[in-house]
């Protein structure tokens, strides 16, 4: 009986642990708005929810991708750079957000190239 | 007794992976393209005749091209836009200040947008291969000879300040295109060309949009 007992608490401890370790549910929602925001081109929401997740929770890499992305969208490049330097620090393994560093990198090195140097390449 | 053991350790799992697992959606964006020049200070455009380097073609070249651009950029632009016939005689004459100045005196917020032309077509015979099939033949067919008319157009563009004379942007454009009608006319493949050409120089002059794709994450 006494074995179950402390088998119970520590599972319950546990469980404590491991569901306030999995980010705010206010984070999350923020973070769930935004995105939902930006897919109906609602980029100034999704911008202020972001910033909103990242004063609750400043180490998260998504939420400092995803505002890259919308100041990309904005046409703030600095900002955006920041932004995608910032979550890489964070998450340096993230595949998308290392793919969203590199087409953008890759985007706005070419528009800046005039369209004779392309036809030269070619 | 063992069931709960079981039951919590699910839910352990259960929370870890919901935890671990991050989400992702693709998100199309249409970017902002820079604009290599500010036509702003512009109130009129005037579109000029263009240098024909090496003029072998069976059509007026400058008529149609004149009223090609002055309609597109009509449409596109909300200025004052017109054509000249300025004739001439060199290419040297876009870096000649006095020459320009003397088109439009006194018009300061004139740009001309002229340039030169080199519009040569070929013949070329080509190997044609048969695509693989996903059986195999018993009667292979074998490649053969075909003819293609190539198209090629280049074009130097100027935008010129009527008021100093000076070329303020210059672009170049090089464009080649294969038709397999052996009969094709120059006139036909000149607009098919002049398009691409038109698109490439709006983007620049006018700026516009280009579709990219990133990734939203959620954790």
């Amino acid at each position: 009986m006494n074995k179950l007992s402390t088998f119970t608490v520590f599972s319950f401890l546990l469980l404590s642990v491991l569901f306030s370790g999995c980010a705010s549910q206010l984070q999350q929602n923020q973070m769930q708005f935004g995105i939902k925001s930006a897919q109906k081109d609602l980029w100034n929401e999704a911008i202020f929810r972001w910033k909103k997740s990242i004063r609750s929770a400043s180490d998260s890499a998504a939420a400092h991708n995803n505002l890259g992305v919308a100041y990309e969208k904005k046409g703030m490049i600095e900002e955006a750079e920041k932004e995608y330097k910032i979550a890489l620090k964070l998450d340096p393994d993230n595949e998308h957000i290392q793919s969203n560093y590199t087409k953008f990198k890759k985007y706005w090195k070419e528009s800046e190239k005039t369209e004779e140097e392309k036809d030269e390449k070619k | 007794m063992k069931r709960n053991r079981i039951f919590l350790i699910l839910l352990i799992f259960l929370v870890l992976y919901s935890c671990k697992t991050g989400n992702y959606w693709k998100i199309k964006l249409e970017l902002p393209v820079k604009t290599s020049l500010d036509i702003s200070r512009f109130k009129n455009i005037v579109i000029a005749n263009f240098f024909l380097i090496d003029d072998k073609n069976d059509f007026e070249i400058n008529p149609a091209l004149l009223e090609y651009l002055s309609s597109e950029l009509s449409q596109d632009l909300d200025k004052n836009i017109s054509t000249n016939n300025i004739a001439l005689d060199n290419e040297e004459l876009f870096q000649n200040k006095d020459f320009w100045k003397g088109q439009a005196p006194g018009e300061d917020a004139t740009a001309f947008l002229t340039g030169s032309i080199e519009y040569t077509s070929e013949t070329r015979k080509a190997l044609i291969g048969k695509s693989k099939k996903q059986f195999d033949n018993p009667f292979p067919s074998k490649n053969r000879l075909a003819s293609r008319k190539f198209y090629n157009l280049k074009m130097n563009v100027y935008f010129i300040n009527a008021a100093t004379g000076e070329v303020i942007y210059e672009t170049k454009f090089n464009e080649t295109q294969a038709y397999e009608n052996p009969n094709q006319t120059a006139e036909f493949a000149f607009f098919d060309q002049v398009h691409k050409v038109k698109e490439k120089l709006f983007r620049q002059v006018l700026g516009g949009e280009r579709i990219q794709q990133r990734y939203l994450i959620s954790k």
